[in-house]
């Protein structure tokens, strides 16, 4: 019997949960923990590639389900309204089954003015504003190519959805400098009438190849962190709502166990796809898309354009990817005592930080899974914010 | 007469205070006693750089036994300040007399001071002083009614010099709670230094047997010695070193009532030796 990569079942093809879509990989940013290569680059998704984008996804089989469209990769309001309306019109021609599907901007919100709240308000489309808090943690990190803080226009963008009564999430990157400081991260919210938070910690990934959390000592001065800040989001009138805390204590409350053979949505081949402004495209985590390996060469696994989900599938390139993916999901289901909550470490964190897919635990499972599990375990113990928000935006 | 080294001023760690030591403190004339009490002399001038660099540290990769000789700036989070002024509101709203909630605000400021490092170790209580605009001191003597001044921030009956070795009976710090800028005027100088100086001059002299013998004796001595202004913004606050200082609040200057939230490390008061 042979030890190489096993065929994938077709049945295990998604379904979609996730498309996210790069209509530029321009950031009118440089953020200094940013893992995208081409940031500079000002290229943009033709017209052409995304008819074929959309066709390609309605026609993969992968579409059997409502999903989310995410504009991402980078920043999406430096093309115009008038893209993202075509976009959308496209959107409609193909889905021609009428399936749900929730379109999300991941942005920094400097570039929001009238028009784009009136867009994202008329097409309900959610809103995720990337803030970091109070000047001195926003601005160290978040800065203009000529090192200039960014964090008072997109205070301008958050006033501006407030004013237009555009809901909207905020996602921090918590890096380690920011662990020091949960009141004032707490304060910062409350002064911008932020009623819900998400934190992303400063990963290894891609061309960030250190972050400031792999320091001696970070686990548990995250943990104190995440106590702290949880326990002031809870005793918020009204509460702030934490995905750490909803997605964890959903993990523990809800009584489903994730057994042998289960994936999630980031590691379970085509429940998210990622579609370049090339038209390349790749599935897993999002991070890979436009980046390579001496192992797997491109993460890219074809074109929207040239090659069909059979074919690509088919190809020796993304068996050999999805078997050492499966593989260390599996060592993972075999090692760690957190597997039935958490289903396997995100592929992109393990490739960036121990160098293979088949492998386990890294820093962002110790922060991101372990820690924000064990302490909202204890929260929910000591009955403090046991009431969890079940609906939540990707990470 | 020159300000002396002594005690240094730094923002606390893990804490983001805009320190601009500049426009932040400022250097008194020296002391002036009135009927037994002392109070700071003005006219308050900016600092020259010499005194800046004898009076400011640089808190970053400050550690305890250093960390402990120095004065801490730190700020106060906004849902604190917050928390504090709803319970005032509250009591209005309910004619109380009393403050509801006191004691769980003061147990989530202790909470808040360990999380960023500055424990206050032990049994210690907070008081809210609330002083007139104009007054000379922020220290009242309910006895005398009148303004009590500077003295040192531990027990007075604290023993010298052992007593002053550790973190004790007295003021640890203090937190500017109103809207307006506050100030605290301080004797730079440690127990150790106040003594050095007074044996320079009177080398003949007894010590004195406890730390309010020793603050008197000082600001009676040196009524030149530039006493320091340490200028509070909103929610700011200070932790004293470990073995206090001489100080005041200083509510000089001000338009609305000064409101000072005093965190007090408490010890049994020794009976008398049998």
């Amino acid at each position: 019997m042979s030890d190489g990569p096993q065929p994938v079942a077709a049945a295990d093809f998604g379904p979609l949960e996730l498309l996210v879509l790069q209509p530029t990989p321009f950031c009118n940013i440089n953020c200094s923990y940013c893992y995208l290569p081409d940031r500079q680059s000002r290229r943009r998704m033709s017209g052409a590639t995304l008819e074929q984008t959309f066709r390609w996804v309605f026609a993969s089989g992968l579409a059997r389900q409502p999903f989310t469209l995410l504009w991402h990769a980078g920043e999406p309001l430096v093309l115009p309204v008038a893209f993202y309306e075509e976009a959308t019109a496209m959107l409609r021609r193909h889905n021609t089954d009428g399936l749900p599907v929730k379109q999300s901007f991941q942005t920094n919100a400097m570039l929001l003015d009238a028009g784009w709240c009136d867009f994202l308000r008329r097409e309900d489309i959610h809103i995720g504003v990337s803030v970091d808090g109070p000047a001195f943690l926003h601005d160290r990190h978040r800065r203009t190519r000529q090192g200039q803080g960014t964090l008072d226009r997109a205070l301008a963008g958050i006033r501006l959805l407030h004013e237009q009564e555009v809901p909207f999430d905020v996602i921090t990157v918590l890096t380690a400098d920011a662990l020091d400081y949960p009141d004032e991260l707490f304060d910062f919210y409350r002064e911008h009438n932020i009623g819900s938070v998400a934190f992303n910690v400063e990963e290894v990934e891609g061309p960030h190849t250190a972050s400031s959390l792999q320091q001696t000592g970070i686990p548990e001065r995250f943990r104190r962190f995440l106590r702290r800040f949880l326990e002031l989001a809870a005793s918020a009138d009204p509460p702030l709502s934490v995905r750490e805390f909803d997605t964890s204590a959903g993990a523990i409350l809800s009584g489903q166990r994730l057994g042998p053979g289960a994936r999630t949505q980031e590691n379970k081949p085509w429940a998210i796809v990622n579609i370049g402004c090339d038209g390349s495209f790749s599935t897993f985590s999002p991070e890979l898309l436009g980046l390579s390996s001496p192992a797997h060469g491109s993460f890219a696994l074809g074109n929207v354009a040239t090659d069909s989900l059979e074919a690509v599938t088919a190809s020796e390139h993304f068996r050999r990817l999805e078997d050492e993916i499966r593989r260390g999901v599996e060592l993972c289901r075999e090692r760690c005592a957190y597997f039935p909550f958490c289903g396997g470490g995100p592929p992109a964190n393990k490739y960036f930080e121990n160098g293979t897919f088949a492998s386990t635990e890294t820093m962002s499972c110790r922060l991101h899974k372990q820690a924000c599990l064990d302490v909202t375990l204890e929260l929910l113990e000591l009955g403090t914010g046991a009431t969890a928000s079940p609906e939540r935006t990707p990470e | 007469m020159t300000l002396l080294p002594g005690c240094r001023f730094a923002v606390a760690p893990h804490f983001h205070v805009p320190a601009d030591w500049p426009r932040r403190l400022r250097i008194g004339a020296g002391i002036e006693e009135d009927d037994g009490r002392f109070f700071p002399r003005g006219p308050w001038r900016p600092l020259t750089a010499e005194e800046l660099g004898l009076l400011v540290s640089d808190a970053a990769g400050l550690a305890p036994p250093d960390l402990d000789a120095t004065l801490c700036l730190f700020q106060l989070p906004e849902h604190l300040r917050s928390a504090w002024w709803q319970l005032l509101d509250e009591a209005a709203a309910a004619g109380d007399a009393g403050l509801a909630g006191f004691d769980v605000f003061g147990e989530q400021l202790g909470e808040f001071l360990a999380f960023k490092g500055l424990p206050v170790a032990g049994e210690a209580r907070c008081d809210v002083v609330v002083s007139k605009p104009g007054q000379r001191s922020a220290r009242w003597d309910p006895e005398a009614n009148r303004a009590a001044g500077m003295s040192c921030s531990l027990a007075p009956w604290v023993s010298w010099p052992d007593g002053a070795s550790a973190r004790g009976p007295g003021l640890w710090g203090a937190i500017n709670l109103g809207d307006e800028e506050t100030s605290a005027v301080l004797i730079n100088l440690p127990g150790k230094e106040l003594e050095a100086e007074l044996r320079r001059r009177r080398p003949d002299e007894p010590a004195a047997a406890d730390i309010g013998e020793l603050a008197e004796r000082f600001l009676r001595s040196y009524p030149n010695y530039p006493v320091a202004r340490l200028l509070l913004g909103p929610g700011e606050g200070y932790r004293l070193p470990v073995g206090g200082l001489i100080l005041d609040g200083y509510p000089e200057g001000k338009q609305e009532p000064d409101v000072l939230l005093l965190i007090v490390q408490e010890e049994a008061k020794p009976g008398p030796a049998s």
